[in-house]
C-alpha cells in the first residue's frame, strides 16, 4: 500500500488525465470502465494501490512516475 | 434405420463441430443435485418434442437428425468460414496458453496436476520483483523492505496467440451477425422461407442470442414472432435495443494481427463491448509480468467486514496481499512489443484514437423492469432455452 501522501498525489494526478481525455469522469468511467464511486474515491481520497496506477498509466500512456510528482 | 445411439453420437458430434456446448442444452440435475448431461431423446426412442428442439437449435430439417447426415449437417460449416476457423483458432488457443497439444496437455495435467510451463521462472521472477520494488522505492518509499523476506509470492503473465488468421476469423464472425441482424427485422416484415428459418435459428444458437430484456430466453424465430408487437410497441430502431448475444468473447485480440484492422477491431468492440477493457488487461500482462507478494514484515491488519461475519467464516488478521507489475526484459518481449503497441492503442482513450464503445440507443433500452413487466403481462416466458 502507498502512503497517504503519495496517494493522493496520485488521485489528483488522474483527475488531470481524465480531464485531459474525457469530457466529464462518468465518460471515462463508462470508458475505462470503472465504477464512477471508484473514479470519485480515487481521486478525492488517493489511489493506494501500485498495480491500479501502473494499469492507469499504461491506458493513459504516462510514466508510471508522473503520477507521483508534484507540480 | 439409424439407431438412436447413432443419432446421439451424430449429434454430439455436430455441436462439437460447431462449437456449441452440449452441455448448456441438455443437461439435467441427478440424484446429488449435480448437473449432468443428458441424452437428447431421454426416453431411449425418437420423440417429436426432442427432435423439434434439436433442430431449432441446429438449424436442421428432420432427416438430417433422423439420418445423421453428415453431409446435410455441414451446411453451416460451408457457408460460414467462420466454423472452419474457429476449429483451428481453439487448437491454437490451447497450444499457447499449455504450450502442449491438446493430448499431451491433458497427459501433463494428469500428471503433474497443474499447467507445466518452462517460459517465466519463480525464482528469476522473484529476484526481479524485489530489483523493481528497490527501484520504486525512491520515488515511493518504504515500498521496499531491507529487512524482509518475500513471502505468497505468485506470479501470472500472458502471451500472445500466434493465429495469423485472425482478421478473416473476425470478419467471419461478424458476418455471422450481420445476417442474424438482417433475418431479425426480416421477420419483422416479412415470411422467412424454411431454409431462412433453420438459418435464423442456427445462428440464435451460435451466437447465443437472447432477448435483452430477459424475459423472453432464445430469440428462435417463434420468439420472435411471439414477442413483435412488443418490440414494435418499444419501438427502438438497433438490432442491439433488443437482442444480447451471450456468446462470449472468444478473444481474437489475443492474437498479433488483431490490432492491423482499426475498423474490423471497433466492429468487433460494438459486439463485445466489454472486450476493450479486456484488451487493456490483456496489454498489460503481455507487457509485464503481474506478481503479488507480502513482506514478511508486514502489518497484520483486520477486515472491517470481519466484525459482521459469523466466526466460522471470519479471515482474522492476515498481511493482505500486495500486487505490482514487473516488467518483462527485451528477450521475453521479443517481436510482441510491436504489437502490443498497436494493440494498446486500440484500447487508448477515445481521444487518444482509441476504440469508442456503442452507446445505448435510449435509457428505455436498459429499463428492464418495465420491458419485463410487458412480456410477462402478455404471458410470455422463457422456456426450456426456448
Amino acid at each position: 500500500m502507498i502512503e497517504k501522501a503519495f496517494s493522493l498525489v496520485a488521485g489528483e494526478k488522474l483527475r488531470q488525465l481524465i480531464k485531459d481525455n474525457y469530457s466529464s469522469q462518468e465518460e471515462f468511467a463508462f470508458d475505462y470502465p470503472m465504477d464512477l464511486r471508484t473514479v470519485s474515491r480515487y481521486i478525492n481520497n488517493g489511489i493506494t494501490k501500485i498495480d491500479t496506477i501502473q494499469e492507469l498509466a499504461e491506458f493513459f500512456k504516462v510514466p508510471f512516475i508522473t503520477f507521483f510528482e508534484t507540480k | 434405420m439409424t439407431t438412436i445411439n447413432t443419432i446421439q453420437k451424430f449429434i454430439e458430434a455436430v455441436m462439437d463441430r460447431y462449437s456449441i456446448p452440449y452441455g448448456v442444452f441438455f443437461s439435467e440435475y441427478n440424484s446429488d443435485d449435480q448437473l449432468v448431461k443428458r441424452k437428447v431423446f431421454p426416453q431411449g426412442k425418437i420423440d417429436d418434442y426432442n427432435l423439434n428442439r434439436i433442430c431449432r437449435i441446429l438449424g436442421f430439417d428432420q432427416d438430417v437428425i433422423l439420418n445423421a447426415d453428415k453431409d446435410k449437417a455441414n451446411i453451416w460449416f460451408n457457408k460460414y468460414p467462420y466454423f472452419r476457423l474457429m476449429l483451428q483458432y481453439r487448437t491454437t488457443n490451447y497450444y499457447a496458453e499449455y504450450g502442449t497439444s491438446p493430448a499431451e496437455g491433458r497427459l501433463l495435467s494428469a500428471i503433474f496436476g497443474k499447467k507445466f510451463c518452462k517460459k517465466y521462472l519463480d525464482e528469476d521472477i522473484k529476484q526481479r520483483l524485489l530489483e523493481t520494488l528497490k527501484r520504486y522505492d525512491s520515488v515511493i518509499p518504504h515500498l521496499y523492505h531491507p529487512d524482509a523476506t518475500i513471502e505468497r509470492f505468485m506470479h501470472s503473465e500472458q502471451d500472445f496467440v500466434p493465429f495469423d488468421q485472425v482478421e478473416l476469423l473476425v470478419q467471419s464472425f461478424v458476418q455471422l451477425v450481420e445476417r442474424h441482424k438482417e433475418l431479425f427485422f426480416k421477420i419483422w416484415h416479412l415470411d422467412l422461407t424454411k431454409e431462412e428459418i433453420n438459418e435464423y435459428n442456427f445462428l440464435t444458437t451460435v451466437l447465443d442470442a437472447e432477448d435483452l430484456a430477459k424475459a423472453g430466453g432464445y430469440l428462435y424465430h417463434h420468439k420472435v414472432l411471439e414477442l413483435l408487437p412488443i418490440f414494435k410497441k418499444e419501438g427502438f430502431e438497433k438490432y442491439e435495443s433488443y437482442v444480447k448475444i451471450c456468446k462470449g468473447d472468444f478473444k481474437p485480440w489475443k492474437c498479433p494481427r488483431f490490432a492491423d484492422n482499426f475498423d474490423l477491431a471497433q466492429q468487433y468492440i460494438n459486439i463485445f463491448p466489454r472486450a476493450k477493457e479486456n484488451i487493456r488487461e490483456f496489454c498489460m500482462q503481455i507487457r509485464n509480468i503481474h506478481c503479488g507478494y507480502t513482506w514478511s514484515d508486514d502489518e497484520y491488519v483486520i477486515d472491517e467486514d470481519d466484525a459482521w461475519t459469523p466466526e466460522e467464516f471470519r479471515i482474522g488478521p492476515h498481511q493482505p496481499l500486495k500486487f505490482i507489475y514487473v516488467p518483462k526484459t527485451e528477450a521475453e518481449l521479443g517481436d510482441d512489443l510491436t504489437f502490443v503497441e498497436k494493440l494498446s492503442c486500440l484500447a487508448a482513450p477515445p481521444a487518444q484514437g482509441g476504440l469508442v464503445l456503442p452507446q445505448i440507443e435510449s435509457p428505455q433500452v436498459m429499463s428492464f423492469m418495465p420491458r419485463m413487466m410487458d412480456r410477462v403481462s402478455a404471458g410470455i416466458k422463457k422456456g426450456e432455452n426456448d
